[in-house]
């Protein structure tokens, strides 16, 4: 049922799905490069997971024609960014803010990575041999004490040979 | 069709929740008493509520092909000019449906695992038992409350609403049912933790059958995540196969826990440890798959707010919590059973703490997945603020711990349980080192890999695919070692080591993968508007488009493009991209045309065509090694039904602490 989820989410989404997006038209090509990597910055508010620049929904077109119209006013790439994220919030934006709350999703990570080895060497590495008890015996372990049994029967046995 | 046979539908239902309810507590009062015959009426219990979920989902098929619109269910998801095949798989293109397909599959799972088992599991059964039949009854609940798909339509309609055309494709019959066949197979290694928990011991037995399971759950996850892609890809028009959005989140993550559990496994059965952990692997395995489907069904992914629209979601979470609080407890209470492996001279530098580094990787990958799934939910529910988390986010971790595994898989091999030795030595590592070059060096030539624009892709693409072929070098480097060992006797290899072999398959598997991902550094696009009989170049392809055509397939009126695509006499192939209509929905979908080959595909979309001025605007993409990962998947997958054929494996003789039942 995800895959349905997904799939009626995606219906709603090519709702307006109502045809091409000429990409190349008014920017300079010179200003190509930097439209490209906005629009991927940019969320597609009708889908799920796409960026602006994977969709055609008509609100994606609409952004993708504001974001030409900033870059052709001459702002930078900040403060196109900042243009959108005063307007539509920070949700417009496909990875969280660096900042206040939403640097948590991106210092737990680098925590856990860094965090874990040292929680590895401390459970298992510096964590002294265990000493043997019951439960599961390795193949060896028996095959020794049979032997060992084996050979004190022997011994016993021998003399009276 | 009857009117009544869509209320025997629901009535079957109910029993099988009835029944359900009584296995669940017939077999904990089995467990208790060791009654051997109570234990027998919970196992019979289970194989008549398999039969009769069973009885109720062909009736809803029965409902489907004989176009009974006396059933909403029905009514919404089909109509009459559905082709059969479609007809077959309109049954779970709604949430009802796969409700259903899902309790199917469990049921079906779970009396399958009631009926084979090792022998010395009889001890435990009944907690297995208990545990998939109180995950049955919640499912069978939930399908004749807020999920029935045998809700009635009065006054019943002549024609139904259509299905989807999104699932209108050969993909989505095949990826929803393997996908649930990998999610309810997780299940058994479950009841088998949960019974490991409640009995407080491990088995050699126990080891095996779990092994099994989550090796079955691992070809099956892999294939069901994959086909996913696949549909994605082919289906949707945004030239890619992987979004991180948090359905495909949701269902890689049972994925990244199962592998764990299979790499924890292999500790346990070589040296006795890491049992505990197996058994928590195996429950958040199981976890997961439910979770994934809690977040996208219950409406939580878009708003918070969307969560009490339905009852779906409460009783989910409901579920999850109690499922979650039941293991902790059983967990905290039980765990100090499992009495710790007596093997000694562990852990340090050797192979068991290489597959512990792995895990612990694996686990990471799987931790950022949850954080980035779950993050702009508690963001919005803690600080009101909404955020997006999408791929950007994902990709600045991913690459990272792909790397790690890379590098885990190559130095993991090599290693020896109980020994800081490196077989092959520094020798290994050196001929692995060179032979890489050539084969990494082909396969940027061939690639053209060298055309990357962006210094940094191409960086990333270098060091990746050289390191994937000297990983490759060296776990094949470590199969000629095991079989000099052997005296070349490759019989006695086969026989004994398809375990090993397995492994060996499903890891070039991986690094096969990887190679394909990183095609994804270097994938052009082309957005082109032409008239008829003009032409582009692109990637050293010649497209002529050469008009529109309309035609009729099956209940789609499609309009298509033909593009003549050649490159420099080489290749003449026709595209034909193309937008189609359905008579029962509004919108207008893609038709897209994948020309694959080995090195890249080319895909074209016709994002638009204007019918007066006989024009049309194109997306055209370079992907490449798109065919590489799809390749990746059958080496993996096949790895897995290797390893799953040895015989071997688990049978070792082991102390047996089982008792018997009266």
């Amino acid at each position: 049922m995800n895959v349905l989820a997904k799939t009626l989410l995606l219906a709603l989404a090519s709702l307006p799905l109502l045809g091409a997006y000429d990409r190349t038209e008014n920017i300079a090509p010179q200003d190509y490069q930097l439209f490209e990597e906005l629009s991927k910055d940019l969320r597609c508010p009708a889908c799920q997971g796409l960026s602006v620049w994977e969709s055609d929904a008509v609100f994606s077109n609409q952004i993708k024609d504001m974001v030409k119209t900033k870059i052709n006013a001459g702002l930078n790439r900040e403060e196109i960014l900042a243009f959108f994220t005063a307007r539509f919030g920070y949700w417009i934006l496909r990875e969280p803010p660096r900042r206040g709350f939403s640097s948590l999703a991106w210092w737990l990570p680098l925590a856990l990575l860094l965090s874990g080895p040292l929680l590895l060497w401390f459970f298992f590495w510096r964590r002294p041999q265990v000493s043997p008890v019951q439960g599961m015996r390795s193949v060896e372990a028996i095959i020794a004490q049979m032997q060992q049994e084996l050979a004190q029967q022997r011994t016993h046995q021998s003399p009276k040979n | 069709m009857p009117i009544i046979l869509g209320d025997v539908g629901h009535y079957l239902l109910l029993l099988c929740l009835i029944v359900n309810i009584y296995g669940t507590v017939a077999s904990l009062c089995a467990a208790r008493l060791r009654h051997r015959r109570l234990y027998l009426s919970a196992k019979a219990a289970q194989t008549s509520s398999s039969l009769m979920v069973l009885a109720a989902s062909l009736i809803l098929w029965l409902a489907f092909f004989s176009r009974d619109y006396s059933l909403l269910y029905v009514f919404k998801n089909s109509s009459s000019d559905l082709p059969a095949y479609y007809t077959l798989t309109a049954f779970w293109s709604s949430l009802e449906g796969s409700h259903l397909l899902w309790a199917l599959l469990l049921s079906l799972c779970a009396t399958l695992a009631l009926w084979t088992h090792a022998r010395d599991n009889e001890h435990i059964m009944p907690y297995v038992s208990a545990a998939l039949q109180a995950v049955l009854a919640w499912m069978f609940y939930l399908a004749v409350t807020h999920s029935d798909p045998f809700v009635r339509l009065f006054p019943i309609a002549s024609n139904g609403q259509g299905m989807n055309a999104l699932l209108q494709n050969p993909y989505m019959a095949i990826h929803p049912p393997t996908l649930f066949i990998g999610y309810t197979v997780l299940a058994v290694p479950f009841a088998y933790s949960v019974a490991a928990l409640f009995y407080g011991d491990i088995t050699a037995g126990w080891l095996r059958t779990t092994r099994r399971w989550a090796l079955v759950a691992f070809c099956f996850l892999t294939a069901g995540v994959s086909l996913g892609g696949r549909w994605a890809y082919v289906e949707l028009g945004w030239a890619g196969y992987w979004a991180w959005d948090p359905v495909e989140n949701s269902s890689f993550l049972p994925w990244l826990f199962c592998v764990c559990l299979l790499h924890a496994l292999l500790v346990q059965e070589k040296l006795g440890h890491l049992k505990r952990l197996s058994i928590v692997l195996a429950f958040f395995a199981f976890f997961f798959s439910f979770f994934g489907t809690f977040i996208t069904r219950s409406g939580v992914v878009s708003s918070v707010h969307s969560f009490a629209q339905s009852p779906i979601g409460p009783n989910y979470l409901l579920f999850l919590a109690v499922l979650l609080l039941a293991f902790i407890l059983l967990y905290a209470l039980r765990a100090p059973a499992i009495l710790p492996a007596e093997t000694e001279r562990v852990w340090g530098v050797s192979k068991e703490s290489a597959l512990l580094i792995t895990q612990f990787i694996l686990l990471t990958l799987a931790i950022i997945v949850i954080i980035g799934t779950m993050f702009p939910i508690v963001s919005e529910a803690l600080t009101k603020q909404r955020i997006s988390v999408q791929a950007p986010y994902f990709n600045a971790f991913a690459p990272w711990l792909g790397l790690c595994l890379v590098i885990a898989i190559a130095c993991g091999n090599i290693m020896r349980y109980q020994r800081a030795q490196i077989v092959g030595g520094a020798r290994l590592l050196i001929i692995a080192a060179l032979l890489a070059l050539p084969a990494a060096v082909l396969f940027c030539y061939r690639g053209k890999v060298l055309q990357t624009p962006d210094g940094f892709a191409l960086g990333a693409q270098l060091v990746g695919i050289y390191l994937c072929f000297w990983s490759w070098a060296i776990i094949s480097g470590d199969v000629f070692y095991r079989l000099q060992q052997l005296k070349f006797k490759i019989k006695i290899f086969a026989a004994r080591n398809l375990g090993y072999l397995g492994a060996y398959v499903g890891h070039v598997g991986l690094l096969v993968a990887v190679l394909g991902f990183l095609g994804n550094y270097r994938a052009l696009e082309k957005n082109v508007h032409l008239n008829h009989g003009e032409h582009t170049n692109f990637f050293g392809y010649q497209f002529v488009f050469d008009g529109v055509r309309a035609r009729r397939v099956d209940n789609a009126l499609i309009q298509e493009a033909t593009l003549q695509v050649s490159r420099a006499g080489q290749e003449d192939i026709i595209l034909h991209p193309g937008r189609s209509r359905y008579p029962t929905a509004t919108e207008i979908f893609h038709e897209i045309a994948v020309h694959g080959g080995f090195w890249h595909d080319v895909y074209v979309v016709l994002a638009d065509y204007e019918a007066e001025q006989q024009a049309a605007t194109f997306n055209i993409h370079i992907n490449p090694t798109v065919r590489i990962v799809w390749l990746s998947i059958f080496l993996m997958v096949g790895g897995g039904l290797i390893a799953l054929s040895d015989r071997y494996r688990g049978q070792r003789s082991r102390d047996f602490l089982g008792s018997e039942m009266l």
